[in-house]
């Protein structure tokens, strides 16, 4: 239901049950549903941190940056950032925002890893990514559209409200699952809670 | 008003038309302006993705990075993201933060196109953006002092069908060709906002 402007109440005036209804629990119930304050990140192409071996390449398409993922090798792209502090434990899901660099079949098999970074507690000197999260989907029906592949995130490596974290994405080239020809081309990332 | 702690009901306690304008009506105002303010996405001038022609030239002002736009013709910048999922079919408003280069009198012509990328139908290989938005925007007092420029844009057409969760890019111009666009030199444009209507 719509938010009623709240009622001004006045001295003595008997409150019913159809004023709190309509002026206490449908508005508050219309607040409920309008909080949006789930963590919502958005990383573009140019924000990859790319790692030292197996990267993916920075490219354009028609003006658009994009990280293009190798067909036959597994490559990786990095994304850093810290989890905003509205953050209820309701659990995660990354988005992939992806095109075919030229195929119009086939699937691609995106891997996404997330590494918690626990003050005092994790050694930036080495990676200490968590377990894998994947997902199998298959290209747009022409090289060019954007597909938005979901990732479920089922090992968050223990990632809590308010930590630095960072966000692996790469493609399984090698894995039987992954029949796309060509480069696939990343356009952006969503990192969000459900 | 600010917002109140919640006062604590207990047995016995008159509910006073005092109690319930502080603790529930003025509240209840408090959450209504402030969940609106959920989706608020703010792009500085680095974010500004080339190449793009005719592009904008990237520069700073007194350490403010800012990006220059033409006088003698029309120039983009251009923004890319995602729509938030907080949205809910309201429309954007799109606000611009800029001034002029030097000194001056008269108007700039501020454009805004959305372009949606909705799933497995718009391709990315051509560019498809919306319908121009324009407003106009005359100098401010001295040259240095920011202005804010609104597009009030609604759900549909007018953005794209830009849904929530689809990726999109918003593209900045001059319209330097407009005819009420007579402001001589660069206008610099320092941020861009975008939230919902």
């Amino acid at each position: 239901m719509a938010f009623t402007t709240p009622r001004t109440w006045s001295a003595t005036e008997t409150v019913t049950a159809a004023i709190m209804n309509t002026h206490v629990r449908d508005n508050l119930t219309n607040l409920d549903g309008r909080t949006g304050t789930k963590p919502f990140l958005v990383w573009l192409a140019t924000a990859n941190q790319p790692p030292a071996a197996s990267a993916a390449t920075m490219a354009f398409r028609n003006g658009h940056p994009v990280l293009e993922f190798d067909a036959a090798t597994a490559e990786i792209a990095i994304f850093s950032g810290v989890l905003p502090v509205s953050y209820s434990a309701g659990g995660f899901l990354t988005t992939v925002y992806w095109m075919a660099a030229s195929a119009t079949s086939g699937d691609v098999k995106w891997n996404v890893y997330i590494e918690a970074h626990t003050p005092d507690a994790d050694d930036l000197d080495s990676d200490s990514f968590g377990s894998l999260n994947t997902t199998t989907a298959t290209t747009a029906s022409a090289a060019g559209e954007l597909m938005q592949t979901n990732v479920s995130i089922t090992s968050g490596d223990g990632l809590l409200a308010g930590e630095s974290f960072r966000l692996q994405v790469s493609r399984e080239a090698n894995h039987a699952a992954d029949t796309m020809t060509g480069d696939a081309q990343l356009l952006k990332v969503v990192f969000r809670e459900t | 008003m600010p917002w109140t702690p919640l006062r604590t009901w207990t047995d016995g306690d008159q509910v006073t038309a005092a109690a319930l304008n502080t603790d529930v009506r003025d509240n209840m105002v408090w959450l209504d302006n402030r969940v609106d303010q959920r989706l608020f996405q703010v792009f500085l001038p680095q974010a500004v993705q080339s190449p793009f022609s005719p592009k904008v030239l990237p520069g700073r002002r007194n350490g403010h990075a800012c990006l220059f736009f033409q006088d003698e013709f029309t120039t983009y910048a251009v923004y890319s993201s995602v729509l938030p999922l907080a949205y809910t079919g309201s429309g954007l408003v799109v606000e611009l933060y800029w001034t002029p280069a030097d000194a001056g009198t008269g108007t700039v012509a501020w454009t805004a196109e959305f372009e949606s990328h909705t799933e497995d139908v718009d391709n990315l290989a051509s560019d498809s953006f919306g319908a121009a938005t324009t407003v106009t925007d005359t100098v401010p007092l001295q040259s240095g002092i920011i202005k804010r420029v609104r597009f009030v844009m609604a759900d549909g057409a007018a953005i794209d069908s830009v849904a929530a969760g689809e990726s999109y890019r918003l593209r900045i111009g001059r319209d330097a060709d407009h005819a009420e666009d007579d402001m001589a030199g660069y206008a610099q444009l320092f941020r861009v906002v975008v939230r919902e209507g």
